[in-house]
């Protein structure tokens, strides 16, 4: 090799060691997707409360779920000023969501806030929008609008029994309208400060009684956060950014007879800006991503099978002063799952998946690091009459990791298999008409992202990596308040990961205990309202970080605030909607490298206390028209995206069409 | 409201406007799922005021035709005395004070869906469904009942209901 390349490897190499850094504790390995043949929204119109597959894979009522879940509906979605997924999330209880840059967010749940956050799966219509190569989620490239979210189901925990190995630290499904039983045609112009532009259209449309399609597709950007430049998270060199992004996604949905239903969809995403990776300093990061999936179902009267299919294929290109790393990324994922009504008081689940992950870095002569897995898994429900209910689910994976071209004799363990379990148990235990006990405990499995178990690179050496290990135990109280056609909810829980993975190495252990407490009704029937509580205590041992010296770039019990009370107020009356919401974030502190460089020395920097308001106003000009003006941290709080960037004052105006 | 709870509620139980609401919903749930115009019968007890009023209840809340998705529900009363007005209907109201167990072979007979109140109906096998609708939904489903009647529900619906 001559001296040049030899210079050019070392330089890449050492890219990708940061990089790999970045990706720390990332998970791969991913979700089946399961039943959704349930009519979403006819079943919250005949129950008053939405219906969520995601907790056990068997369709439940939000208030039978044996979690402390948040489902956002419509109306939820209508009422808020945030323009994105991430800024509808950071209004409930348990969860921070981070803004490092205008075109990056990371959603954190029950402790650890960190770029590249890749604990948290988040699907789409169960088909995983979560990235492998790293293990982290680019929400502006998922392909969804705001206009076409049935709703947004978040299950806090591991619950690796069901999705496998990427649900850690909490699970993210966006539940999108479906045509047979939805029709709409929605379109939105919005303009804003900094230079944000927003277009998007969404419809769903019955084309016949068997044949629906929906189609949607959105442009953004805006310019980049004017603090970045002054914080230490600045990039170094003259990199000028005005981040977009742009989506596009159909899919056709098929009923040919009553019991039996099929979707096909696509979906694709540009998404270019500037990112923090977990070595905080700022990178070019250009996504394109492109999926396509197929989902069919029947109802065979005693349960109901689904077979499901989907096909990521991400196309990332990492600008560095060194050159451009590409890296593709092809995901293949195929499941099959039964649910069956045994009797009266069980239901089973019995399903099987197939994946394979490829990665290829354009480093190395493009060598690739996969890995194919086969798991099983299975889950028991059992009511005890109408006292309790009991769930126990349990979900083994085996992967088969393999480098190509590689040496297997210098590093043998690059060939070898990996398998572990999840599992999943809870009780729900009725305490009357109006109040229930939760008691819930897992074993959560984080794999390392395909960057951390390796690119083909000499000198990595993720071959010995292992799986991050999550125990965690929740008790939660539910309280109906029939009155203010509310509810109140008391979860204390506790999580221990063990293995923390960074980089390429397993490097300590991390605690994260707390309580949140939530309170949401109706004050009067045209003033919906919600409050919550967040305690967070956390506790990291990371032997290699002592004495005020970072060598992995992981400060989580520093990084997390421990006190987050957030408040939000509507008005609703025909033509007006007005929406208020405040987020108080205790102080807390986030990494950074010495000159915004990667491989710089690390150190921790102060983020204030903030509070944060946010507020929305819309007027119906007819059925079809809507003006609204917005705004985010309308107190300018520095600290209200938990950065080290500074956060801004963001206003916005648009019209939105519905038909 | 637990449904042990429920079943032991009082028989004098009424249908609610919402609840009528929840029915015209829960028939959107069979397989094969109805739509279109569909007749539903109103049964009640002549002389029972307790029935007459909850039968007048039932058709005002349904109005003219209750419009469920692809699914209208067009009432018509009848009388417990004359069960030939049963004849094209695939829905049936059940109110309280009729003899459920004598109507419960002629609505079988004829596979239609009955709802009802009154947490015993379904409970004797005699009514496929009981709703309640405050505080909070409930829905219980008589797998005799429904057998009876050849008629069933999505596995989907099956699972976050009571089948009893």
């Amino acid at each position: 090799m001559s001296g040049s390349l030899l210079l050019l490897r070392r330089k890449c190499i050492a890219r990708a060691t940061a990089l790999a850094a970045a990706s720390a504790g990332l998970l791969s390995l991913s979700p089946p997707v399961h039943a959704q043949s349930i009519n979403y929204a006819e079943l919250e119109e005949l129950f008053g409360e939405p219906v969520t597959t995601s907790v056990t894979g068997k369709p439940q009522r939000a208030s039978d779920a044996p979690a402390a879940l948040i489902i956002i509906t419509r109306d939820d979605i209508r009422r808020s000023a945030a323009n994105d997924i991430p800024g509808l999330l950071k209004a409930y209880a348990g969860i921070d969501v981070a803004g490092w840059t205008a075109g990056q967010s990371d959603v954190v749940i029950r402790g650890g806030v960190r770029p590249f956050d890749s604990r948290l799966l988040v699907m789409v219509n169960g088909r995983q929008v979560y990235l492998d190569h790293y293990g982290m989620t680019n929400w502006a490239g998922i392909g969804v609008q705001l206009s076409e979210i049935q709703q947004i189901e978040v299950v806090p925990g591991p619950n690796s029994a069901l999705f496998g190995f990427n649900a850690v630290s909490g699970v993210v499904n966006i539940i999108t309208v479906n045509p047979l039983q939805t029709r709409q045609v929605a379109a939105t112009a919005e303009v804003g400060t900094r230079g944000y532009l927003h277009v998007s259209q969404s419809t769903a449309v019955k084309l016949d009684e068997w044949l629906g399609l929906r189609l949607s597709g959105g442009y953004e950007k805006s310019d980049e956060l004017k603090g970045l430049a002054s914080s230490e998270l600045a990039p170094s060199g003259d990199v000028a950014l005005e981040p977009d992004h742009k989506e596009a996604s159909g899919e056709l949905y098929l009923q040919p007879g009553a019991p039996t239903e099929a979707s096909f969809s696509a979906t694709y995403t540009e998404s270019h800006h500037l990112e923090i990776p977990e070595m905080p300093a700022a990178i070019d990061t250009y996504y394109r991503f492109t999926a396509l999936s197929g989902r069919a179902s029947h109802d065979t009267g005693w349960g109901l099978l689904s077979l499901r299919m989907f096909r990521n294929d991400s196309d990332i290109e990492v600008t560095t002063p060194m050159g451009v790393l590409n890296l593709d990324n092809t995901v293949f994922s195929g499941s099959l799952e039964a649910l069956v009504r045994a009797g009266s008081a069980d239901t089973l689940r019995a399903g099987v998946e197939y994946r394979s992950n490829v990665l290829k870095a354009a480093l190395d002569a493009g060598a690739t690091t996969r890995y194919d897995l086969y798991a099983g898994s299975g889950m028991w429900e059992h009511q005890f009459g109408d006292a309790a209910t009991a769930t126990a689910a349990i979900r083994v994976d085996s992967l088969r990791l393999a480098h190509e071209p590689w040496d297997q004799s210098a590093d043998p363990g690059y060939t070898r298999s990996i398998t572990e379990w999840g599992a999943n148990g809870a009780l729900l235990l009725r305490l009357g008409t109006a109040d229930a006990l939760r008691l819930a405990a897992s074993r959560g499995v984080q794999a390392p992202s395909l960057f951390s178990f390796g690119v083909s690179l000499p000198g990595q050496s993720g071959s010995a990596i292992k799986p991050a290990i999550v125990h965690s135990a929740e008790a939660g109280l539910i309280h109906d308040l029939e009155p203010i056609a509310g509810r109140a909810e008391l979860t204390a829980f506790y999580n221990r990961t063990t293995d923390v993975i960074s980089g390429n190495s397993n490097v300590g252990s991390f605690d994260a205990f707390g309580v949140t407490a939530s309170l949401a009704g109706r004050l009067a029937p045209s003033w919906p309202w919600m409050l919550n509580y967040t305690w967070t205590e956390t506790d990291e041992n990371i032997p290699a970080n002592s004495g005020g010296v970072f060598v992995h770039s992981l400060a989580l019990e520093r990084t997390t605030p421990a006190h987050k009370l957030k408040a939000q107020l509507s008005y609703e009356a025909e033509p007006w909607l007005a929406t208020v919401a405040a987020r108080y974030t205790s102080p807390t502190e986030q990494l950074v490298s010495e000159g915004g460089v990667l491989g710089g020395s690390l150190s921790l920097v102060p983020i204030d206390a903030t509070l944060a308001l946010d507020a929305k106003l819309a007027f119906t000009i007819n059925r079809h028209l809507t003006a609204t003006v917005s705004g985010e941290n309308l107190t300018d709080a520095d600290g209200a995206d938990l950065s080290p960037a500074a956060a801004e004052r963001r206003l916005r105006a648009g019209l939105q069409l519905r038909f | 409201m637990p449904a042990a709870a429920m079943l032991a509620a009082p028989a004098s139980a009424q249908m609610t406007d919402s609840a009528v609401q929840v029915a015209g919903r829960v028939a959107t749930f069979l397989q094969p799922a109805l739509s279109g115009e569909v007749t539903a019968a109103i049964l009640y007890q002549p002389g029972s005021a307790a029935s007459e009023n909850e039968a007048r209840a039932i058709e005002r809340a349904l109005g003219r035709g209750l419009a469920v998705g692809a699914l209208r529900l067009k009432p018509r009363r009848v009388s417990s005395d004359t069960l030939a007005g049963l004849a094209g209907a695939k829905v049936a109201f059940v109110t309280t004070g009729v003899n459920y167990k004598a109507l419960a072979p002629a609505t079988a007979s004829r596979s239609i869906l009955t709802i009802s109140s009154d947490p015993r109906c379904a409970q004797a096998g005699h009514c496929m469904v009981t709703i309640i609708s405050r505080p909070k939904v409930q829905i219980v489903v008589s797998k005799a009942a429904s057998r009876a009647a050849q008629l069933r529900f999505s596995s989907g619906f099956l699972m976050l209901v009571k089948e009893i």
